[in-house]
């Protein structure tokens, strides 16, 4: 990316100015360098990111953004509700609640080294992956419902998860108000077989995983450590400008950081901030 | 009178980052969906290794070509999760905004068929649906891998 084409406001945050049909600025975070290798592509829909409707301070990037479809990757945009604000497919990307699992098996290096081939063929084995795969978790209509509902709760009931686990999960794995008769039947029907795949399903694998590991190093605890989603828009309440409002806050690639304290964090980590991956903040 | 061109039913694929664009060119604008749906199976396997077996209809309507082009691919990867088939040969028409077509190709066979990737969707990106010149149009777009 040109840096001439930005205005520098500190160290690691960039401006691109509003101008064309841009409502607000857009605002980059990164050193020289990252900036610099960004490709142009991200301006371009930074700048076509700050032109949407209801967008609220500014369209922003993150130090590893790059060419998405519509928004970057690495792109996070709030808009409000109130004044006309979107919700955008493309402000989430394709792999919609897409997110890091991180779990501790609680075992040295030394003790996976010598299985670790056939526990990457275990693992093969277990987790179903790839076009054609079937996952082994298979849904009648209410049981669909009840796990668009319920989420991680839902298969935590169903012995597919631990509830110390839900701990752990960003929201606790369940997002309050969703209209499971909302979603088509068509996007049910394609969810159905994806469920307890790798690939487009990507859910409940957890278990799958932990039976992989017990087999081979029954030892291994698998505890989760944090999950939290990256391709997300969710309804938050920010104030700005001294004022509460209720936004469509977009992250595409990138995460909520929550400061110590935060209420939303789990009780374990409330003491310390966190930002698994890509961090980002609403000023 | 100049010399009419030759005809030509292609595919090619192009390069975007980590995805992947699918590109088909034909004589009208169906030729040029079908062979964009050549390329989207190309993705996945060699087309030809795809056997005939089994026809599936589609049908999607939508109000341009571009939007049309994307629904079409979009309901191919549809068609081929839901039924865990892929697809090698393709016949389409396009009457207005609505897009009739049949799909031929048989279940996902792993050892013979070896899928590369698993595509989720069509995507906007770089979505065109245009003549080409005089003789052919052009029909291509990136999807999500």
């Amino acid at each position: 990316m040109d840096l001439l084409s930005l205005t520098r406001t500190s160290e690691t945050e960039w401006r691109i100015e509003p101008h064309g049909h841009m409502r607000v600025p857009g605002i980059l975070y990164g050193t020289d360098a990252l900036v610099r290798d960004m490709d142009e592509k991200v301006y371009q829909q930074v700048v076509n990111v700050a032109t949407l409707p209801g967008i609220v301070r500014a369209a922003y990037a993150m130090p590893d953004a790059h060419w998405g479809y519509g928004f970057p990757i690495g792109g996070v945009a709030a808009f409000d509700a109130d004044l006309g604000g979107v919700v955008s497919a493309g402000g989430v990307g394709f792999d919609i609640s897409c997110g890091v699992r991180l779990l501790s098996t609680g075992l040295h290096v030394d003790d996976i080294e010598p299985v670790k081939k056939r526990l990457a063929d275990e693992l093969s084995r277990s987790v179903p992956a790839g076009v054609g795969s079937i996952g082994r978790v298979h849904l009648d209509d209410p049981e669909m419902n009840a796990m668009l509902a319920g989420g991680a709760r839902w298969a935590v009931d169903r012995g597919y998860g631990t509830a110390a686990d839900l701990d752990r999960i960003e929201e606790h794995g369940c997002m309050s108000g969703a209209r499971p008769e909302a979603v088509s039947d068509h996007a049910k029907r394609r969810q159905c077989d994806e469920m307890g795949t790798l690939g487009s399903g990507n859910h409940y694998l957890t278990e799958l995983v932990r039976r992989a590991f017990a087999r081979l190093l029954p030892r291994a605890a698998l505890t989760l450590l944090y999950d939290v989603s990256h391709n997300t828009c969710k309804v938050e309440l920010h104030e700005v400008d001294g004022r509460q409002r209720r936004l469509f806050v977009h992250r595409k690639g990138a995460t909520r950081a929550f400061g110590p304290g935060h209420p939303d964090l789990p009780q374990a980590f409330a003491a310390v901030a966190h930002g698994l991956d890509r961090m980002e903040h609403l000023p | 009178m100049p010399a009419r061109a030759v005809v030509r039913n292609t595919w090619e694929h192009f390069a975007h980052g980590a995805d992947i664009g699918v590109r088909g060119v034909g004589p009208t604008k169906a030729d040029a969906f079908a062979q964009a749906a050549l390329a989207l199976t190309a993705v996945i396997t060699n087309p030809a290794a795809v056997h005939p077996v089994t026809a599936v209809r589609v049908a999607c309507e939508a109000p341009s070509d571009d939007i049309l082009f994307a629904d079409w691919l979009n309901a191919l990867v549809y068609e081929m999760s839901t039924r865990r088939m892929l697809f090698g040969a393709f016949v389409v028409s396009i009457d207005g905004a609505r897009l009739t077509a049949t799909a031929w190709g048989e279940p996902v066979d792993p050892a013979r068929h070896e899928p590369a990737v698993e595509i989720k969707g069509a995507t906007y990106t770089a979505l065109i649906v245009a003549p080409l010149d005089d003789d052919h149009w052009l029909a291509q777009c990136v999807v999500d891998v």
